[in-house]
């Protein structure tokens, strides 16, 4: 074979070999990623955590594996890891803790719009996502004593992105508590339910949640307060 | 299946990377021990030989730190920037993905090897792995100075075909790892099944042989079909004479890492036009050598 049928024949092999890459079964792959039971429904708030604690039947070595590294996440930030630590034998994909794909700052509350740029400018991660269907949220969890700052994790849901990224952050789990209703709000209605807030009690996260798709962004926050956060040992 | 198709993280791939770079150095090491212990027993050990292994290994230092820059400078800025912007997508990152990117890898390894062999610039690097007149595993860490270089360009389109970049260097890894340890003559010939799909020692002892039949031949990284397809495929038959002509007779390895870009340069000076300097770039060095031949025939008729 001459020089240029040789180089025609590679890149016709190549071009078959990135068929057979992109054909290979995406539905597999989503399932193998464990979060598909989660991954697409709506977050932890409508999956009251006592019940994370009522299954611990299972021995499957493979939702052992996922659970412990769901324990690394999880305790990395201080959060929730009581839930994980007593649920070690549940089944991966009705514990899994909502993982999230973005940007983590410790943040004054007055420059969150910096960490929403930086978030924003991310064109990895725009070129990830699968669709114009996605959520994003904006965590805010370790506020120092006066509450002008904390740490802000904004982030896709990981189910929402086609590539294999790094996963930044969780979303905390407990019992939440509406501050806003989803919808389409304006900034400053979203800052003003801040305001609603019981300072009084522990906060353990402010979750705003935002629902997009290529017509509108519906908003809603939620908290979770030390109170009403799942222990089993309570 | 479920693993194969299964999701991994990028980190994950790169962990993989780190982890099996390293412990295949350890056994390499140790593989290259046995070796010089088998050829001690065949009281084939001379001083010349071991001069020449640890020269390997210099070459190998100095390598590794051009590498470094080279690797943090364009590898890294270069593939990620290129991922981000001209890719035709981001294709998932799974075991299968890795091994469909292994083929591709080392179809760009023929080709890659090839044009290091095939121009005056690839030769001028390369010609340092081939100058060696022995063949035992520590020959696979000899390495010239552009050698890391030259791989960017033809590793590239597989990240523009949407492979993570952390995928393309495993696969990278893995062909070279490969490669590694077909740099031997105490294995001889495997099975047909295998000398007829693999790149093997055999295969192998031929491209670095100075016979005639055996020259240009043999680029293959993992699979040796590609040669079969390409035709420089050649069979080991008759016994192999290692090195490169003219002979470099040093293991100074500073001699033996710069070898090939002196005599470039030198050649690159003394060239009649920018023509005649272009070709010398992108050319043969066997046209080089007939060049030369040529014009001294010519000097010795007038």
């Amino acid at each position: 074979m001459n020089l240029t049928m040789s180089i025609f024949t590679s890149i016709a092999i190549a071009v078959a070999v990135w068929f057979v890459v992109w054909l290979q079964p995406n539905a597999m792959a989503n399932s193998a990623l464990g979060n598909s039971a989660l991954g697409n429904s709506a977050p932890m708030q409508d999956q009251p955590a006592i019940q994370s604690s009522n299954h611990q039947t299972s021995s499957n070595t493979k939702a052992m594996t996922s659970v412990k590294k769901d324990k690394s996440e999880v305790s990395v930030k201080g959060i929730a890891t009581s839930i994980v630590e007593n649920t070690a034998v549940k089944p991966a994909t009705s514990i899994k803790p909502v993982e999230l794909v973005g940007v983590s700052q410790r943040v004054a509350l007055t420059q969150v719009n910096q960490v929403w740029q930086s978030f924003r400018d991310n064109q990895h991660l725009l070129r990830a996502l699968k669709s114009n269907q996605f959520d994003v949220y904006a965590v805010y969890r370790n506020f120092n004593n006066n509450f002008t700052e904390a740490d802000l994790d904004i982030g896709y849901q990981r189910s929402a992105l086609n590539d294999s990224v790094k996963v930044t952050a969780s979303l905390p789990v407990g019992k939440r508590v509406q501050l806003l209703a989803s919808g389409q709000h304006n900034d400053l209605t979203i800052a003003s339910v801040w305001q609603n807030i019981d300072y009084s009690r522990e906060i353990i996260a402010v979750i705003e949640r935002h629902q997009i798709d290529a017509e509108q962004d519906l908003v809603s926050v939620d908290v979770i307060y030390q109170d009403f956060q799942f222990s089993p040992s309570k | 299946m479920d693993t194969l198709f299964a999701q991994i993280n990028e980190m994950e791939i790169y962990g993989w990377e780190l982890f099996i770079g390293d412990w295949f150095f350890v056994l390499a090491m140790t593989l290259f021990a046995l070796e010089l212990l088998v050829i001690a027993i065949k009281k084939q050990l001379t001083w010349n030989l071991v001069g020449d292994s640890i020269t390997n290994f210099v070459t190998l230092a100095a390598f590794g730190g051009i590498n470094i820059i080279i690797g943090a400078l364009f590898y890294l800025g270069v593939f990620f920037y290129v991922y981000e912007h001209f890719t035709l997508g981001h294709m998932p990152i799974t075991w299968w993905t890795v091994a469909c990117c292994i083929v591709l890898a080392d179809l760009v390894y023929y080709w890659e090897h090839r044009f290091m062999h095939m121009t005056g610039i690839g030769w001028a690097t390369h010609t340092v792995h081939h100058s060696s007149p022995y063949f035992n595993l520590s020959v696979a860490y000899r390495f010239g100075p552009l050698d890391g270089f030259f791989p960017l360009f033809f590793h590239l389109p597989l990240v523009m075909m949407g492979f993570h970049p952390f995928v393309v260097f495993l696969a990278e890894a893995l062909v070279q790892i490969y490669q590694t340890l077909l740099h031997t003559e105490r294995v001889g010939k495997l099975p047909k099944f295998i000398e007829a799909v693999m790149n093997t020692p055999s295969h192998h002892r031929v491209h670095h042989a100075t016979n005639r039949q055996y020259l240009d031949k043999n680029y293959a990284g993992v699979f040796i079909i590609w040669d079969k397809m390409f035709g420089t495929f050649a069979e080991e038959k008759e016994k192999v004479s290692y090195g490169v002509y003219p002979r470099i007779n040093s293991v100074n390895p500073i001699k033996v890492f710069f070898e090939g870009f002196v005599k470039l340069g030198s050649r690159l000076w003394h060239a009649p036009s920018w023509s005649y300097r272009f070709k010398l770039l992108v050319k043969s060095p066997t046209w080089a050598w007939q060049q030369e031949n040529a014009a001294k025939l010519k000097g010795q008729q007038s």
